[in-house]
């Protein structure tokens, strides 16, 4: 069973917003609809996966606002927003502030939800990068200081009889760590400690 | 060169041959004759026209300039009723007047400064002031008219108020220009909504889906908001169009209500309460509708930005509508904002003055412009315990305005 994905639409004009829930609905997904930006920054909680659509020109918090709220707050949830007619520095700045795209009113309804099939996806994206990065941070305290000085130099692709005498110690001793730090961090292969370890290259998907 | 013309000669002495009243007679027509050049050159210098006439509105003098002001020479006119002089709604009047005049003492032009239509030698027709008086002069009554030309007068009086009609238009499309943008958003919003209604009504029924409310109310949702977004274009064009509007019977009550519709969203989401007070019976004003719209959304507008601009809290504005037993409408706008400054209550009615960073500074001039077109008033008063009261009194439907 695929866990809850939940379309949030925050839009101060009771049509648009009730219109915004029946067209997700009626491709399957749940929406849940807020009549102001404060209103949804109340009922929030991180752990809900989705994204959010919102209005850019709302009185009180602007949608704009909500965006900036929600960065400062530590939130990535992916913001897809909606603007007036012509309204070009507004989205701008939204695309700046790291929004998914947006779209002029009145819209073309299944651009919409294109833009909302690409926030979900990089919903998971970047949710599950936050677990890997987690787990990975959890490996990693299991190791001692000496440990992650020998997994420095083998990641880096040198030999046991090289760290051996960067170190100071026996090629022996190199090897016994060597089985420690891959025990510890649950890697099967050189390989894949790499992977596990250094930042990403570009053309890796 | 003497070029007035008169029945009767004022000095009608002819010489005598006595020789002992010789020389007095001589001096005496000699000073006759002086006193005569005298007054002939007063008349004939005078810039408006100075016609003189019998009981029976016979010309008997005019000077120099009536023949220039109509077209005539003295010679044309002199015998004639004065009523060859004006255009003819006027002719048949004038008789009666005299008549009148006579008869009761009681003067319909006599003595009152009065436009009316006079006619040229050529036939054509143009505005004139006169002022009539009557001399006493032996036992019949003899008028004299004091006639001046006002065509000049009347193309600068109507070319300002061509002007001012701009000036309006132009306050009221540049404030629709800001209104503008506020309601294209507005029209955005049902035309958005239509939309997705619609598309998720097909999805619905592509997915053979049987939730028949839902399709139901989305479809009801599809005409009422195209009814909603009518209405306010509507309410744009009826506000964008100039010129000659005619005045109707207007409720003020339903007319304040309109307003309040265009204003309400940002009133609820600026936290401003609103009390309203109209009297349910009216009052009816006969008005330019749109011209007294304007004027109200011009006070609204006015409150609204005043409390914007203040504290979040205390946020209030009143409307009040009345009918006072004197005909008088009275409508009154008030605000908890800052108020005026010392002594600012007139201020701001001048043309261009405002307090805001990008205002135009014409609105309560134009809007107390309207207002006295209409025979009203529009006055400002600081609001007991803070703010401002903005006043307008209209005469009320039956009263016919100047």
């Amino acid at each position: 069973m695929s866990p809850q994905i939940t379309v949030f639409v925050v839009d101060d004009d009771q049509a648009v917003r009730e219109s915004l829930a029946l067209l997700v609905q009626s491709v399957g997904l749940e929406a849940k609809t807020f009549a102001s930006a404060r209103d949804f920054l109340a009922a929030y909680r991180p752990d809900r996966r989705g994204c959010l659509i919102t209005d850019i020109r709302m009185p009180g918090m602007s949608g704009l606002e909500l965006q900036e709220q929600l960065s400062a707050d530590g939130h990535h949830i992916p913001i897809i927003v909606l603007t007036g007619f012509g309204d070009v520095p507004a989205a701008v700045r939204a695309l700046k502030g790291g929004a998914v795209d947006f779209v002029e009113k009145p819209f073309n309804p299944q651009a919409l939800l294109d833009l909302v099939q690409q926030a979900i996806v990089r919903d998971s994206e970047i949710r599950e990068r936050a677990a890997r990065e987690a787990e990975l941070a959890e490996r990693m305290a299991l190791l001692t200081p000496r440990e992650r000085e020998v997994m420095t130099l083998v990641v880096a692709g040198k030999a046991n009889k090289v760290i051996a005498i960067d170190l100071s110690i026996s090629e022996r001793t190199v090897e016994l760590h060597r089985g420690r730090i891959m025990k510890k961090m649950q890697a099967r292969s050189l390989a894949e400690l790499m992977r596990l370890v250094l930042p990403p290259s570009h053309d890796m998907a | 060169m003497d070029r007035r013309r008169t029945s009767q000669t004022i000095a009608g002495v002819a010489p005598s041959p006595a020789a002992a009243q010789g020389s007095e007679l001589e001096r005496t027509r000699e000073l006759l004759d002086d006193r005569e050049a005298r007054l002939s050159a007063i008349l004939d210098t005078a810039v408006d026209g100075i016609i003189t006439i019998d009981e029976h509105g016979i010309i008997e003098s005019v000077n120099a300039a009536t023949e220039r002001i109509f077209g005539y020479t003295g010679d044309e006119l002199v015998g004639n009723n004065v009523t060859l002089l004006m255009s003819s709604s006027h002719r048949e009047k004038h008789d009666e007047y005299i008549t009148r005049y006579l008869r009761t003492g009681e003067p319909r032009i006599i003595g009152i400064g009065r436009e009316i239509e006079g006619q040229h030698k050529d036939g054509t027709r143009f505005p004139i002031d006169i002022a009539v008086s009557e001399i006493r002069v032996g036992g019949s009554p003899l008028f004299t008219g004091l006639v001046r030309d006002i065509s000049a007068r009347r193309r600068a009086e109507d070319e300002a108020r061509r002007r001012n009609a701009d000036l309006a238009h132009a306050a009221r499309l540049s404030t629709i220009g800001e209104l503008t943008s506020g309601i294209a958003h507005e029209v955005n919003q049902p035309l958005t909504a239509i939309v997705n209604f619609a598309e998720a009504c097909l999805r619905m029924l592509r997915s053979g889906s049987t939730d028949t409310q839902k399709l139901e109310g989305a479809l009801g949702q599809i005409a009422a908001q195209g009814q909603r977004a009518g209405h306010i274009i509507r309410h744009l064009r009826r506000l964008a169009r100039k010129g000659e509007a005619k005045r109707v019977e207007v409720d003020l009550g339903h007319l304040v209500r309109e307003v309040l519709g265009l204003v309400s969203n940002e009133l609820r989401a600026s936290g401003i309460a609103l009390h309203l007070m109209l009297d349910e019976s009216g009052p009816a004003v006969k008005c330019d509708r749109i011209q007294i719209e304007q004027v109200v959304l011009n006070l609204v507008r006015n409150a609204m930005d005043v409390l914007e601009a203040g504290p979040a809290h205390g946020r209030e504005l009143t409307i009040r509508t009345r009918a006072d037993t004197a005909g008088i409408a009275a409508l009154t706008v008030e605000d908890t904002g800052e108020g005026f400054a010392a002594g600012g209550s007139e201020r701001i009615f001048e043309l261009f003055f405002t307090t805001k960073a990008d205002g135009l500074g014409m609105g309560l001039s134009i809007s107390r412009t309207i207002i006295e077109d209409h025979g009203g008033r529009l006055w400002a008063s600081p609001r007991p315990g803070g703010g401002a009261i903005f006043n307008v009194t209209l005469p009320a439907g039956d009263q016919e305005t100047p």
